[in-house]
C-alpha cells in the first residue's frame, strides 16, 4: 500500500465513509491509480467497483496477480 | 551442447553431441520429444523400457534471469501418459553451465540396488554405489552428500516414497541454501527414479562450459530488458517477494474459486488465517525469512523460510499449492501443521499436491475427520513407514478413492486436480481436462483471464472464449516450459514488447532466426508429441473429461457447476 503514507499492513486502516460508498469510491478515496487494484473484497467476498460496501466491512484491496 | 546416456542395466555412460533432430531443443520441447520418440507408449512406466530424461530449458546456463528451470520427462506410472515435470532450485544452471542439453537415464539396476549419478565440474560423469544410503529421507541424504562431496554441489534425490515406487512420489532438488526442498512434484517420476535404481544425481555448479551464444551481446541487451520488466512489475518485484505465491490465497478465496474440504466448498472459513499476509506476518516475527532467493540467478525471491515459535528451522519454500492442498482442501487453517507436512513431503519425497488431496479423499471417505491437522501428519508419516495406509497416501487420490470406494475423486488422467476449482474458473476446466499432464495448473493457468478483476476479459462462469483462452495458454506455456523461464517471472515477457525480447534472446543464442510463428511452433510441436503418446498409450477423448462431482455439484458460494461440453472439450487441439 504504498500509496498511502503510514500504512500499516498489521493494523490496517478504519475509515469512516458515507452511506452507500461502493468499492470504486473507496479506492478513489484513498488514491490508489485503478490501474493497481486487481480485486476488492468485502467480508471475504469478491465485489465489483459498483458494489456498495456493506456496514463495518472488513475490506481487502488486492494489486493484480499472477500465478502457479 | 551434450547428451549424456546413462543405462543403469549396463552400467554404460556415454556422452554425445545432440543429435540433429534435436538441435534448437530444451527443457520440456526436448523431454516430450524424446520421451515420444524413444519410450514405447504402452511399456510398463517402472520398467525398463521407460525413461528418465532431465533437460535444463533452452535458455538455461545464459545471462538471463530466472532461468534455471529443470524439465525431467518420462512415461508417468501415476497417468500412464507422458509426463513433464518442472523445477527450479540450482540443478538446471548447473547442468547447462557443464554444457549439458539433457540427462537421459536409461535401463534398470537389478532390484533393490540403487546408484548416484555424479557429474564433476569437468563434465566427468561416474556411478557410485548408493546401497548404504538406500531409505534415506532426502534432508538427511543431503547432509550426508554435503559432508561427503563439500557443498558445492547441486543435489536431485528422491526419498523413501520414490523408493518404494509410490505414484505420488516427487523427485526433490536442492535449493541455493542446499535444503532439497524445491519439488519437481507431479505425475509420480520419483517413483521412474526409484525403479531404475537411481537414488540422487550429485551436479557440480562449477561448469564454465555452457553452450556459447551466437550473439553474445544481443542477448545481453535483451536479457537487461527482461531483467528491468520483471523489477518493474509489481507482482514480480515486490509481491512475490514479500508474501510469495501464497499471496494467491485470499483473493482466490475471495472469489469462491479455492477448494474447500475435497471440493465441496469453493471457500474456506479460516483462509485468512492461512494467508501469504498471515504467513509472512507470522515468518517475520519469529524470525523466518521472505524475500528468500531459493533459486539460481533469481530475482525475484519468491521463497520463504517458515520456522517455528522458537525460531527453529521448519520448512523452505511455503507455496500457494501446499497451503491450499494441506490446508483448505483438507479443512485445517493450522499455518504451523501446513509447514510440517510440507516438510515431510519434502523429505519422504512425496507430490505435496498429490498428497493433501488423497488426505482429502481419505477425509472425505470418513477416514478422519477435516481438520485434523496432526491426523494428515500421521498419514503422512505412514508412507515413510510403509504401512497399507501410508502406501495409499503415497500412491495418490485415485488409489485412496478406490480403496474407500468413494465416489468424489478430483483426478484427471488419475492425477488431482490443483488449487482452482473449475466450477468457479470454466477455462480451469478445459486446462484440467485436455492437458496431456492430467490435472495440472500451470500447463494452461487461465485464473486471471477469467477474473475481471484481474485485467480479464473472460467470463468465468460462461464457457465462451473458455477452449480458445486454455488452447493459446497450453501452447504458450509449453513453449515457455521449453526455454527455462520461471513461471512467476513471466512479467518480463507480458506484452509484444516483453515476448519480443525472448524472441530475440533465442535467436541472439542460436544464431538462427526466431519470431512469434517459431515460439508457437515450439509449444504446438511439444503437445503435439505429448498427445501422439498419449494416443499410442491408449488415451481417448473419454480421458479429456472431469469427475461426475465437477459438472453434478454446484460449488458454494457461487454455486455453479462446470459447463464445458465435451464437443468444446475435443475442440481444444485443433491442430
Amino acid at each position: 500500500m504504498k500509496y498511502l503514507s503510514d500504512y500499516d499492513h498489521d493494523q490496517g486502516l478504519v475509515l469512516e465513509l458515507p452511506d452507500h460508498t461502493d468499492a470504486a469510491a473507496l479506492i478513489d478515496y484513498l488514491g490508489i491509480p485503478k490501474s493497481r487494484v486487481g480485486m476488492v473484497s468485502a467480508n471475504g467476498q469478491q465485489v465489483k467497483p459498483d458494489d456498495i460496501l456493506p456496514e463495518n466491512a472488513i475490506v481487502k484491496v488486492f494489486q493484480p496477480i499472477f500465478g502457479g | 551442447m551434450k547428451f549424456i546416456r546413462v543405462n543403469l542395466t549396463t552400467k554404460s555412460i556415454d556422452t554425445h553431441d545432440v543429435p540433429e533432430e534435436y538441435a534448437g531443443l530444451g527443457g520440456r520441447a526436448l523431454t516430450s520429444s524424446l520421451i515420444n520418440n524413444e519410450v514405447p507408449a504402452t511399456c510398463d512406466p517402472l520398467g525398463s523400457e521407460n525413461k528418465l530424461v532431465f533437460a535444463p530449458g533452452y535458455l538455461s546456463g545464459t545471462p538471463l534471469v530466472n532461468t534455471s528451470r529443470l524439465s525431467i520427462g518420462a512415461k508417468s506410472p501415476l497417468t500412464g501418459g507422458i509426463k513433464e515435470s518442472n523445477v527450479g532450485g540450482t540443478v538446471a544452471a548447473a547442468l547447462a553451465n557443464l554444457g549439458i542439453t539433457a540427462l537421459i537415464v536409461e535401463g534398470q539396476a537389478a532390484a533393490g540396488t540403487y546408484y548416484f549419478l555424479k557429474i564433476d565440474g569437468g563434465g566427468e560423469v561416474s556411478l557410485l554405489d548408493a546401497g548404504q544410503n538406500k531409505g534415506m529421507r532426502t534432508y538427511a541424504l543431503v547432509e550426508k552428500l554435503t559432508e561427503e562431496f563439500g557443498d558445492k554441489n547441486s543435489i536431485t534425490c528422491i526419498g523413501p516414497a520414490g523408493e518404494r515406487h509410490l505414484t505420488a512420489a516427487s523427485v526433490q532438488t536442492t535449493d541455493l541454501d542446499g535444503r532439497p526442498c524445491r519439488a519437481a512434484g507431479r505425475g509420480g517420476l520419483g517413483a521412474v527414479m526409484g525403479s531404475k535404481g537411481l537414488k540422487a544425481l550429485i551436479v557440480a555448479r562449477s561448469g564454465k562450459s555452457a553452450d556459447a551464444l551466437a550473439d553474445a551481446d544481443a542477448f545481453k541487451e535483451a536479457a537487461k530488458a527482461y531483467a528491468k520488466a520483471v523489477r518493474a512489475d509489481e507482482f514480480s518485484g515486490e509481491t512475490l517477494g514479500e508474501f510469495g505465491s501464497a499471496v494467491l490465497v485470499e483473493p482466490i478465496n475471495a472469489a469462491g474459486a479455492f477448494p474447500t474440504r475435497n471440493a465441496r466448498e469453493g471457500q474456506f472459513e479460516d483462509a485468512s488465517k492461512i494467508s501469504g499476509e498471515n504467513m509472512a506476518k507470522i515468518i517475520k516475527a519469529r524470525g523466518g525469512k521472505t524475500t528468500h532467493k531459493g533459486c539460481a540467478q533469481c530475482i525475484i525471491d519468491c521463497s520463504n523460510e517458515y520456522v517455528d515459535a522458537d525460531g527453529k528451522y521448519i520448512t523452505s519454500s511455503l507455496e500457494y499449492e501446499t497451503i491450499w492442498s494441506m490446508g483448505g482442501m483438507i479443512g485445517n487453517g493450522d499455518l504451523d501443521a501446513i509447514a510440517r507436512l510440507d516438510f515431510l513431503c519434502d523429505d519422504i519425497g512425496l507430490d505435496t499436491i498429490s498428497t493433501g488431496v488423497a488426505i482429502a479423499v481419505a477425509m472425505d471417505a470418513g477416514y478422519r475427520k477435516f481438520g485434523d491437522g496432526q491426523a494428515a501428519i500421521a498419514m503422512v508419516e505412514e508412507v515413510a513407514a510403509g504401512t497399507e495406509m501410508g502406501k495409499l497416501i503415497g500412491n495418490g487420490p485415485a488409489a485412496v478413492g478406490e480403496h474407500f470406494k468413494h465416489d468424489r475423486v478430483p483426478v484427471m488422467k488419475g492425477q488431482s486436480m490443483a488449487a482452482y476449482d473449475p466450477r468457479a474458473i470454466q477455462g480451469m476446466a478445459v486446462t484440467y481436462a485436455t492437458t496431456p499432464m492430467g490435472g495440472d495448473h500451470t500447463a494452461g493457468w487461465v485464473v486471471d483471464q477469467n477474473l475481471e478483476a484481474f485485467g480479464g476479459k473472460l467470463d468465468r462462469f460462461s464457457a465462451e472464449g473458455q477452449v480458445e483462452a486454455s488452447r493459446n495458454t497450453q501452447i504458450h506455456m509449453a513453449a515457455v516450459d521449453s526455454v527455462g523461464i520461471c513461471d512467476f517471472a513471466q512479467s518480463g515477457l507480458a506484452g509484444p514488447e516483453g515476448i519480443a525480447t525472448v524472441y530475440k534472446m533465442v535467436s541472439a543464442k542460436s544464431g538462427k532466426p526466431f519470431g512469434e510463428e517459431d515460439w508457437t511452433a515450439l509449444g504446438i510441436r511439444t503437445l503435439k508429441a505429448e498427445r501422439q503418446f498419449n494416443r499410442n498409450a491408449g488415451f481417448t477423448s473419454k480421458d479429456d473429461r472431469l469427475p461426475k462431482m465437477f459438472y453434478e455439484e454446484p460449488l458454494p458460494p457461487t454455486n455453479k457447476v462446470v459447463i464445458i461440453s465435451d464437443e468444446q472439450m475435443d475442440s481444444t487441439f485443433d491442430f
